[in-house]
């Protein structure tokens, strides 16, 4: 009976992850790479396994709450998922990492990997150090044990998320508001569009003009050597006006060259500002169906949000509470004061808090990678730089990610459900630091984004109306 | 003396008939190689790494029509013509999709270009031959269709014959879920994506379709291609 179980419990996990995997695997190829592909497996497998193991770990969060396997295989869970997933955050990822760029660099294979091991060593050694200046385990209690590592990857993904949420916080607001829109005239585009054509018409006869005096330049440089038979005085004479003609006709072309570059140069710059124009239009569009009117109600919520949680922030960062009521306990506790309904609370407050969570950590992955794609996307626009190593970078990025959000979401979950947290990654965790340390770079970040946005909206509103 | 033999260059430069224009469209997606090709077409000899094309960029070729050896001869008149072939290389980001029409007015031919290690930008080509084909103004138009609509004449060509061969297998990528559609698509659980038609319909282009199969650059063959379209024009 037991092993039968024990089977069960083992098929539930493995097909889990592999589904989860397979999730990651998906959106990797679907939604990032839209435009490249990745050719080697490895750092597609990598990023599904990352991927697999971070979700796994909020998917037991939930298995807490609702208790799908038993205690036991829940622990070993836990356990085994950190332990992979802190192995190749540390350990895996930095190396591979490392020895893709130098063979990517055309560095041979086996220096390849000479140098990936310094580079990890160097890497362990900066990791070990940065916990000095936060309140850590004591390193007597072991170097490369859980504990120490889980805190130092906690710091890294904290500063992650709220860097994140105080973005999202002010950008949330001013994309969904209506107020921000500005309406577009399609004459401006057309009158755009015109000139734009107008451009790439000039461009293209004045190409057609060099490639007519680069002919024609050919032809009497072959025409030369038709006048080996004429006398001394004319072949001299011939030479100079030829050589005078020439350098004439090199210099327009020359000029023409140098016009062509600024009017191709200028076309970019008309496509873009056309782009940009019909983006504007097709949001001012959008703000004008019932959608869009969700959306600035949503807006306008997400500012009144936004401007609570700054308040709560500072608070906490200023005056130093640990408040350690989770909010489900206090919404239950708050409902049950002023409604008598009678219904068993235990229960409630089990599904409330199942309801909360998930919607956290629905909410939590979404936006992440969401943002990972405005990320990826922006820097594929420059155009610099492999894919692979952005992949890469944005896998260590994400599994220290969702493992800090589970050192986060503790404090979100009822007492009894946090025991199991604390007891995987070990009692000498600093929770409460965290927090504060979430809220402090939650407040920085949301006052520089709000005088980024703000900038970047007056900036435009400047170029609306230009001042005569 | 000098001045006569400058007037006599000036009238011979501008005394002949004016150049006739061939407007070609080269479309693809993104980093299939449009912008190489055209640099090769156009200078002769390949560039390294161009930026990404972002709107468009027109290359301009010059060519004589009439040459001795061109297989029509249905064109009335003066033995040779200039003619000057602009390829307008437009760019195959998917953000820029709404915002390239403006590209596709008086087209006389298309070339598709496809990247032979990645199929998915084969399989997009038809979506291409129908956006041009719905807003894009042609002028000398043929009366049948093409592919979605299409009704001018057009080559696909497939870039990147190196790095494909040296994948191994032809047509695929090392693109795991692409991999996986695949092997579904052989077990015949999906239908097949629909790839454009490709016919010997135009004369001439034997040549090419040869060269395509052995994986070279046949410019010769191009260059006949292109002049051949233009009988078409002014027949």
């Amino acid at each position: 009976m037991a092993w039968g179980w024990g089977i069960y419990e083992g098929m539930v996990v493995i097909g889990s992850l592999v589904l989860l995997g397979w999730a990651g695997l998906w959106f990797l190829n679907r939604r990032l790479y839209k435009e490249y592909e990745e050719k080697r497996a490895l750092v597609q497998i990598i990023f599904s396994v990352v991927f697999a193991f971070s979700c796994n770990l909020l998917q037991l969060v939930l298995f807490e709450i609702i208790p799908v396997l038993s205690r036991e295989a829940r622990l070993i869970n836990w356990k085994v998922d950190l332990f992979c997933l802190i192995l190749l955050l540390v350990f895996m990822l930095p190396y591979y990492h490392c020895y893709l760029m130098l063979c990517n660099s055309g560095v041979r294979k086996e220096r390849a990997g000479l140098g990936a091991i310094i580079f990890l060593l160097a890497f362990l050694y900066a990791f070990w150090r940065m916990g000095v200046h936060f309140p850590m385990p004591s390193p007597d209690k072991g170097f490369f044990t859980m504990p120490q590592l889980v805190s130092r990857i906690g710091v890294v993904g904290v500063t992650v998320m709220a860097v994140l949420s105080g973005f999202g916080a002010v950008n949330l607001p001013y994309s969904y508001l209506s107020l921000f829109i500005r309406e577009i005239d399609e004459s401006e585009i057309k009158a755009l569009e015109r000139q734009l054509m107008q451009s790439i018409e000039t461009c293209v006869a004045k190409k057609k003009k060099i490639i007519l005096s680069q002919m024609e330049m050919e032809r009497i440089q072959g025409s030369d050597e038709n006048l080996k038979g004429r006398s001394f005085f004319k072949r001299i004479v011939g030479t100079v006006v030829r050589s005078v003609q020439d350098d004439q006709k090199e210099q327009d072309i020359k000029i023409l060259d140098a016009e062509v570059q600024a009017l191709e140069d200028l076309s970019k710059q008309l496509f873009l500002e056309i782009y940009e124009l019909r983006q504007a239009k097709e949001a001012a569009a959008y703000s004008r169906t019932w959608k869009g009117h969700m959306q600035n109600l949503l807006g306008y919520a997400g500012s009144v949000y936004c401007v609570y949680k700054m308040i709560k922030s500072l608070q906490s960062v200023v005056f130093k509470e640990a408040g350690s009521v989770d909010p489900v306990t206090m919404s239950i506790t708050i409902l049950l004061q002023f409604f008598d309904i009678g219904i068993d609370a235990a229960l409630l407050s089990q599904y409330i808090s199942l309801l909360f969570i998930g919607i956290l950590i629905t909410i939590s992955v979404r936006g992440f990678l969401t943002n990972l794609m405005k990320f990826f996307f922006a820097v594929s626009r420059v155009g610099s730089g492999s894919s692979s190593n952005v992949v890469l970078f944005l896998s260590e990025i994400m599994g220290m990610y969702f493992l800090s959000s589970i050192l986060l979401i503790r404090k979100s979950l009822r007492t009894e459900y946090r025991l199991i947290i604390t007891d995987v990654l070990g009692g000498d965790i600093q929770f409460d630091f965290y927090h504060r340390w979430f809220d402090a770079i939650f407040v920085a970040s949301a006052f520089l984004s709000l005088i980024l946005l703000s900038a970047h909206y007056t900036s435009r509103q400047a170029d609306k109306h230009p001042i005569d | 003396m000098f001045r006569r033999e400058r007037e006599r260059e000036f009238k011979e430069f501008n005394g002949g008939p004016p150049c006739g224009q061939v407007r070609v469209l080269v479309v693809g997606d993104s980093g299939v190689g449009k912008t190489s090709l055209v640099h090769l077409i156009v200078k002769g000899f390949s560039t390294a790494c161009p930026p990404q094309t972002i709107g468009c960029t027109v290359g301009v070729k010059h060519t004589k029509y009439g040459s001795p050896g061109s297989s029509s001869s249905s064109l009335k008149g003066d033995a040779e013509r200039d003619f000057f072939i602009e390829l307008w290389d437009v760019s195959g980001h998917e953000r820029y999709k709404d915002c390239r029409s403006l590209f596709y007015s008086q087209i006389n031919g298309v070339i598709f270009v496809h990247d032979l290690s990645q199929r998915r930008t084969k399989t997009s080509l038809q979506q291409w031959a129908s956006e041009i084909a719905t807003t894009g103004t042609f002028s000398a138009p043929l009366s049948s269709g093409g592919p979605g609509g299409l009704p001018v004449p057009y080559i696909v060509i497939g870039n990147k014959a190196d790095i494909a061969a040296k994948e191994g297998t032809r047509g695929s990528s090392g693109n795991l879920v692409d991999v996986a559609r695949q092997w579904v698509e052989k077990q015949g659980l999906l239908p097949p994506s629909e790839e454009l038609p490709l016919t010997e319909s135009f004369p001439g282009s034997g040549s090419l379709i040869a060269a395509a199969k052995e994986a070279r650059y046949d410019k010769e063959g191009l260059m006949k291609f292109f002049l051949d379209q233009e009988t078409v024009f002014f027949r």
